[in-house]
C-alpha cells in the first residue's frame, strides 16, 4: 500500500515536469478565482462603505419628515433601483403641495413646524474659513429646531442679530502644506466657534475661498494655494462675468449683518426660516434693481408657493412614528430619515446585486474554462506517461494507486490555483481599494467626507467556499483522464514510445 | 518470499497455456499450448524469433497477461486468474522486470528509479533509501545514485534496472531482451551481473532474447516459434 507522502512526492514529481503546462493552468484557474474574489472582497467592502456613508450623510437631514403627495406607482415602471426608473417616476409627478396642505399638515397632533425647502444665496459667512468649498448659501429652518440643535451653554442672540446654526465641516479644515490636502484642524473644538458673532453678507456673491485650487493639469493632481496673480486674475474675470448680468455697483449693496453661532451641525448652515424669508426678498429685490439699473428687463416672479414637498419638525422624537402614521392618514407620502436611508440601502442593495451577479458570471465563465484546462492538462499528463503508468503497474502499482497518482496530481492544481487566485483576489481589491482611496482623500474638499479606513473586506466563510469549489471542480474535472490512466492497460503502456 | 526461502521442485510450472488476441477482429494466436516447466534458481534464455510469443509469455508470467487458457503456478501459486490487487501485489513482491528499452523515469536519479518498487510495498523513505543503495552498489553503480538516466550509459541504465528489479529483492526476474539496446561488451557485463545475481542469490531468472550467443550464460535454452515450444 503506498503511503500518502509518497503519493504526494509522485505526483508533484510528474508536475514539475510539466512546469509550462501546469503554470499556464494554474494561473488560468487562478484568474477565475481573482476575479471572484477580488470583486466580492470589493462588492462587500464598498457595500460597507457606502452604508456607513449613508449613515454620514443622514446626519445632514436638519428635518424630521419629509412629505410629500401621495401617488401611485406608474404600471410601468421600471424595477425600483434602477436610474431609468427613477427619471421615468419623476417625469410622471405632477403632484404639488401648496398652502394649504401646510396648514393642514401644522393641525397634525404632535407636529412642530412645517415648512418648505428654503435657501438663500448668495451669501458670505466673516469666518476665517480655508475650506475650498463655496459657503455662499444658508438653509432655512423654523426657529424651534434651531433652539434645539442650539448648545445649552450659548446665550439665545439678541434681537437684531441672526441666530445662525454653522456646519461644523467648514470649520475644522485646515490645509497641510506638505501633503497637499485638507485635514481636520488639530485644535478644532465647537467650543472656539460657538457663542461667536460673525458678520453675515447677504446678497454677496464673491463668498468662493478662492486662496486655493486643484489642479488636474499638473504632475501630481492635488489642492494648493493660488499665487496672487492667479487671485487677481481670477477677481477680473469674476468681476467681468458678475458685471455681465448685474449692475456695476451691486457689489457694494450686499446686506452686513451680525449672526451669532448658536450651534454646529454636519453640513448645512441653518438660519431661522422668517430671517431666510427675508433675506429672499431682499435678494430678488436688489436683483430686480440692478437688471432695472442696466436696461434689462425684470425677470418674473416666482411660480407661486406650490412645492413638491414639504419639512416637518416633531415636538417630541419619540412620537415620530406616530406622526407618520397620523400623516400618512391625511393621504401623504412620509419619509423619516430612517425610511430615506432604508430607500437609498435597498436601490444600493438591487445595484450591488446586480453588480455582483455580473461578476459572478465573468469569474464562473473563466473558472468553468479553467476546470476545461485542468482536464486538458491532466489527459495530456496521462498521455504523456503512458510509459511511466506501465512501468508503475509493472513493478507493483494498483489500478487505485494510479488513480490515486492522477487525482492528486489534479487536486493540487486546483488547490495551487485557487490559493493563487484567492491570494491575488485579495491582493488585487486591496489595491484597488487603496489606490481608490488615495485617490478619493486627494479629491476630498472635507477632511470630514465619509471616506472609510477600506474599501474591500474577506469574508472566511465564502473564501473557503470558493476555495473549496475551486478544489472540487478540479478533482471532477481531472476525475475521466484519472480513471483512463488507471484502466490503461500494463502491457500497452509499456510498449508505448514517446 | 524471497530467491533465499525457495524451495521445491518445479518452481515454475506453465501448463497448457495459450494467449489469442484479437486484431481487427482476426484472431492471433500468439501461445498455442505451451507446457514448460523450470526449477528454482535456474537461468533460462528463451529463445525466438520476432512474433514468436516471447514477450507474452513473459508477460502472462509477471502477471501483466492473464492466458486466455491454460494454468500458471509460480512458487506454488497459480497466477492464472488473480484479481488486479492480487496482480499487482504479486509482481511487486514476486517478480522483478528488466526491459530492453531500460523504461527509467527520466527525471527520476537512480536511487529512486531504482527505489520505485519500493514505493508500491509501502516502505518507508529511509530504509527504502537504504535498500536502494544496496541494490546499487550490487550492480556496481553505488556511486552514481545521483545521476538521472539521460547522465549513463546505456550499459549503466540497464545496471540501474536490474537494481530495481532486484531491490523487491524477488524470486523471479524476467528479462525482456535486456541486451537488445546493448554492444557487445555491455552486453557481457549485463549477463556476468544477471549470471552472478542468479548464483549468488538463487534467484530465477528468464531472460527473452534472439541473441543465440546468451544462451552460454543459461543452464538451458527454451525455444518458440509461432506461439509454440520447439
Amino acid at each position: 500500500m503506498i503511503r500518502r507522502s509518497d503519493l504526494l512526492w509522485i505526483a508533484s514529481k510528474k508536475l514539475l515536469v510539466r512546469k509550462r503546462w501546469v503554470l499556464f493552468t494554474v494561473f488560468s484557474l487562478s484568474l477565475g478565482l481573482v476575479i471572484f474574489t477580488a470583486s466580492v472582497g470589493l462588492i462587500e467592502g464598498i457595500r460597507a462603505a457606502a452604508l456607513t456613508a449613508l449613515d454620514q450623510a443622514s446626519r445632514s437631514f436638519y428635518a424630521d419628515l419629509t412629505v410629500e403627495p401621495k401617488q401611485e406607482r406608474p404600471r410601468s415602471s421600471r424595477p425600483s433601483g434602477s436610474v431609468v426608473a427613477l427619471i421615468h417616476n419623476a417625469s410622471q409627478t405632477g403632484q404639488r403641495l401648496s398652502a394649504d396642505d401646510e396648514k393642514k399638515l401644522e393641525r397634525v397632533d404632535g407636529v412642530d413646524a412645517v415648512w418648505s425647502e428654503t435657501q438663500v444665496e448668495p451669501v458670505k459667512l466673516g469666518l476665517p474659513l480655508e475650506t475650498y468649498h463655496s459657503m455662499d448659501r444658508l438653509t432655512a429652518a423654523p426657529e424651534s429646531l434651531i433652539r434645539r440643535i442650539a448648545a445649552p451653554n450659548v446665550p439665545w442672540p439678541a434681537r437684531g442679530v441672526v441666530p445662525l446654526v454653522m456646519s461644523r465641516a467648514h470649520l475644522r479644515s485646515q490645509f497641510d502644506e506638505t501633503a497637499k490636502r485638507f485635514k481636520v484642524r488639530p485644535d478644532f473644538s465647537d467650543a472656539r466657534y460657538l457663542g461667536r458673532t460673525i458678520d453675515l453678507w447677504i446678497g454677496f456673491n464673491q463668498s468662493q475661498n478662492r486662496d486655493f485650487r486643484y489642479d488636474y493639469s499638473e504632475g501630481q493632481p492635488g489642492f494648493r494655494r493660488t499665487t496672487e496673480k492667479e487671485r487677481d486674475d481670477e477677481q477680473v474675470s469674476s468681476y467681468r462675468n458678475w458685471r455681465s448680468r448685474f449692475d456695476l455697483n451691486i457689489f457694494r449693496r450686499a446686506l452686513r449683518l451680525k449672526a451669532q453661532i448658536v450651534g454646529l451641525s454636519d453640513l448645512k448652515v441653518l438660519v431661522p426660516l422668517p430671517f431666510a424669508r427675508d433675506a429672499r426678498r431682499w435678494i430678488a429685490l436688489r436683483n430686480r434693481l440692478a437688471q432695472k439699473a442696466r436696461g434689462q428687463p425684470s425677470g418674473g416672479e416666482s411660480s407661486g408657493d406650490a412645492v413638491s414637498k414639504l419639512l416637518v419638525a416633531v415636538r417630541e422624537p419619540a412620537a415620530i412614528p406616530a406622526v407618520v402614521g397620523r400623516i400618512e392618514k391625511l393621504g401623504y407620502r412620509v419619509h423619516s430619515r430612517q425610511s430615506l436611508i432604508q430607500e437609498e440601502i435597498d436601490k444600493a442593495a438591487t445595484a450591488f446585486k446586480t453588480v455582483k451577479a455580473i461578476f459572478y458570471g465573468i469569474g464562473l465563465t473563466i473558472f468553468a474554462l479553467s476546470c476545461l484546462l485542468v482536464w486538458t492538462t491532466t489527459s495530456k499528463v496521462v498521455a504523456d506517461s503512458r510509459r511511466e503508468i506501465g512501468v508503475f503497474r509493472a513493478v507493483g502499482a494498483t489500478r487505485r494507486d494510479i488513480l490515486s497518482i492522477f487525482i492528486l496530481q489534479a487536486t493540487l492544481l486546483g488547490t495551487a490555483g485557487a490559493l493563487l487566485g484567492v491570494l491575488l483576489g485579495v491582493g488585487l481589491a486591496a489595491g484597488i481599494s487603496t489606490a481608490v482611496l488615495r485617490w478619493a482623500s486627494q479629491q476630498r474638499l472635507d477632511p470630514d467626507d465619509a471616506i472609510p479606513a477600506t474599501l474591500w473586506s474577506v469574508d472566511l466563510t465564502t473564501t473557503l467556499l470558493i476555495v473549496a469549489g475551486a478544489i472540487l471542480a478540479s478533482v471532477l474535472a481531472g476525475l475521466i483522464p484519472a480513471r483512463r490512466a488507471a484502466r490503461m492497460d500494463p502491457v500497452t503502456a509499456l510498449t508505448q514510445r514517446e | 518470499m524471497t530467491g533465499d526461502e525457495l524451495s521445491g521442485d518445479p518452481f515454475i510450472r506453465v501448463d497448457d497455456v495459450a494467449m489469442d488476441y484479437r486484431v481487427a477482429n482476426a484472431p492471433v494466436h500468439a501461445l498455442r499450448r505451451v507446457a514448460f516447466t523450470v526449477t528454482a534458481g535456474e537461468l533460462i534464455c528463451i529463445m525466438g524469433p520476432s512474433g514468436s510469443g516471447k514477450t507474452t509469455l513473459i508477460h502472462i508470467l509477471g502477471g501483466l497477461l492473464t492466458p486466455t487458457q491454460g494454468r500458471v503456478v509460480v512458487g506454488g501459486r497459480d497466477i492464472s486468474h488473480l484479481t488486479d490487487n492480487e496482480a499487482s501485489a504479486y509482481r511487486n513482491s514476486t517478480v522483478g522486470f528488466v526491459f530492453q528499452l531500460f523504461q527509467l523515469m527520466p527525471y527520476y536519479d537512480a536511487i529512486e528509479n531504482v527505489a520505485l518498487p519500493l514505493i508500491f510495498s509501502g516502505v518507508p523513505a529511509p530504509v527504502r533509501r537504504e535498500r536502494a543503495r544496496e541494490a546499487l552498489t550490487a550492480v556496481g553503480l553505488g556511486h552514481r545514485h545521483s545521476h538521472k538516466s539521460g547522465e549513463l550509459s546505456g550499459g549503466e541504465m540497464q545496471r540501474v534496472a536490474i537494481a530495481r528489479a532486484l531491490v523487491n529483492r524477488p524470486c523471479l526476474i524476467l528479462a525482456d531482451e535486456p541486451t537488445g539496446n546493448l554492444d557487445r561488451d555491455a552486453t557481457r557485463t549485463i549477463m556476468v551481473l544477471l549470471k552472478q545475481i542468479n548464483t549468488g542469490s538463487r534467484v530465477t531468472i528468464l531472460v527473452v532474447t534472439h541473441n543465440e550467443a546468451l544462451s552460454e550464460y543459461a543452464h538451458r535454452t527454451i525455444r518458440i516459434e509461432s506461439g509454440e515450444l520447439v
